[in-house]
């Protein structure tokens, strides 16, 4: 399978459980292939330890934490 | 409808809250003006999904009667705004302008809804946006906002209905989301105010999601002034809302200033002038005027690097929609009928994304952050292009255009960075063009002060549409 074709985009969306029409997927095949370049340059990028911007906070607040 | 009325609707919220306070200005008869106009034009510009008259004129006596009594609250007593359609109002249809939504009626206000009603403002109606804060100007609710300097032309999105309402006079002040450039994208083009700003300093609580990690909810003005004031009411921690920041809320209009003196202001030319972001030659001379002139207001300018700006930057779009498919998931495969075709497509096409593109992107953040912070060591506000073109012909209109062009706005929801739209000039073809300015997180004082100067300065404000 041609990566970042129309195929490959169809098989990754049924995978998640989605049936999308064949005209509609051809709107998106643009889009898709110009995201999965630059997600190769996102991924080729030298983050060295770099950790996840959302950390988790364990600290409980908030409505119902009040106690 | 009469001169006069037309003047009040023309009045910023610091010129009028000033009569108000006085005496000298009624909030009904304010309202009522306000109303007048939305009679008279909004057929033709479109801001209004839900106008509320009935209501906003029992809130304007209500704001009258306090100020009679001496009970003034401050100066939005008696302001009248719009919000965008998807900021939760009890009792009143919001829909996110999206059919799945149609009948969506909430129990609850927004926290920003509720300061603002303590505030004493007066609702004028819920305003028009593109589909859940991503589409374009086709959705599958409601007819779409027209640009007031030109009806053929798009606002931009998504808070669409906030831009063009603020520009034709039809609100005070109004409060957008920005999640990708949704509150900076339209400022620009209407050619109002528009200010996102840091990732929690305003609270989220009752607002209809697009991404919760990258969502921001702010001020649209016609005033910088306009801004400080509204800002001064809505920011703030909100137990409601797990990411609002405890960090003290200064006196935002202390930063009203008109010179800048000391300043140092750096423009990220690599990026936002490179030659693939396709800046047009109006936009690019507009830009290049203003930060001429934030020198001349006695700021110093240089060029600044943000070295994995190009590479980085389109995390946004992956973490926006990745979790726009986490919130809609369920609705996506119920009833996809009911999207509108661009925010189907693209929050379903998120799908396709894996756990590692995710969090490669999360970490991008981390990155960029830590590169912004190095540069703003060296200048305490950035000056840039919000876009790279004036408002597109309705039939023009592409949407996939701008998912396929660096995003010159997304770098600021990444790093969580205040960043601000202020006019600054218009194209031969007469369509507004917005400048850009960024400063470090919670420095929303910055940006005020870099933007009401110029503001002040180059006076681009005084001049408003024809409709």
């Amino acid at each position: 399978m041609e990566i970042g074709s129309k195929e490959e985009l169809r098989v990754l969306l049924e995978h998640a459980g989605y049936n999308v029409p064949d005209d509609e997927l051809d709107g998106m095949l643009r889009v898709y292939q110009v995201t999965q370049e630059r997600l190769k340059v996102l991924h080729a990028a030298d983050l060295d330890d770099e950790e996840v911007s959302g950390a988790f906070s364990p600290k409980m607040t908030g409505e119902g934490w009040n106690a | 409808m009469t001169t006069s009325q037309s003047e009040l609707c023309f009045l910023t919220i610091g010129e009028a809250s000033a009569l108000i306070k006085d005496k000298k200005l009624s909030p009904v008869e304010l309202t009522q003006a306000y109303l007048d106009r939305m009679g008279a034009i909004d057929g033709k510009v479109k801001s209004y999904v839900t106008p509320l008259p009935e209501s906003a004129l029992q809130e304007a006596r209500v704001a009258e009667a306090d100020i009679q009594k001496g009970n003034y609250r401050g100066p939005l007593h008696g302001v009248p705004i719009g919000l965008k359609d998807l900021y939760d109002t009890k009792g009143v249809r919001t829909t996110g302008q999206s059919k799945v939504f149609e009948h969506r009626v909430p129990t609850e206000d927004a926290t920003v809804v509720t300061k603002l009603q303590e505030a004493g403002t007066v609702l004028l109606g819920k305003l028009a946006m593109h589909e859940f804060a991503l589409g374009g100007p086709k959705t599958s609710l409601f007819e779409q906002a027209k640009n007031p300097w030109n009806l053929d032309h798009v606002t931009g999105g998504s808070s669409s209905g906030s831009g063009a309402a603020i520009a034709a006079g039809l609100a005070m002040g109004s409060l957008g989301s920005d999640t990708g450039g949704s509150i900076r994208g339209p400022a620009a083009l209407c050619g109002i105010v528009g200010l996102k700003p840091t990732y929690g300093r305003v609270s989220r609580y009752g607002v209809l999601p697009l991404s919760w990690s990258l969502d921001t909810v702010g001020p649209m003005t016609w005033s910088v002034e306009d801004t400080a004031l509204m800002l001064q009411v809505i920011a703030g921690h909100d137990p409601k809302d797990p990411t609002s920041s405890h960090e003290p809320v200064p006196d935002y209009l202390a930063a009203l200033q008109t010179d800048l003196k000391g300043v140092r202001v750096g423009v990220p030319r690599h990026y936002f002038f490179a030659d693939d972001v396709g800046l047009d030659d109006d936009t690019r001379n507009a830009i290049e005027k203003g930060i001429q002139t934030l020198k001349e207001l006695g700021a110093t300018v240089q060029d600044i690097e943000i070295p994995s700006l190009s590479s980085l930057t389109p995390a946004n779009g992956i973490i926006m929609l990745a979790e726009a498919n986490a919130y809609h998931e369920k609705n996506l495969k119920s009833q996809p009928e009911n999207f509108g075709d661009i925010v189907r497509s693209r929050f379903i096409m998120a799908a396709s994304y894996t756990s590692a593109d995710y969090v490669q992107s999360q970490r991008a953040r981390s990155r960029l952050k830590r590169e912004f912070a190095e540069a703003l060591q060296k200048v305490d506000v950035m000056a840039m292009p919000v876009m790279a073109k004036t408002a597109a012909a309705l039939k023009d209109f592409d949407p996939m255009g701008m998912m396929v062009t660096p995003s010159l706005m997304g770098p600021f929801n990444l790093t969580g960075m205040p960043a601000m739209s202020v006019p600054c000039g218009f194209s031969s073809t007469g369509l507004p063009i917005g400048m850009q300015l960024a400063a470090a997180p919670f420095n929303e004082s910055a940006v005020i002060r870099a933007g009401h100067a110029y503001q002040q300065h180059a006076r681009w404000h005084d001049q408003r549409p024809s409709v």
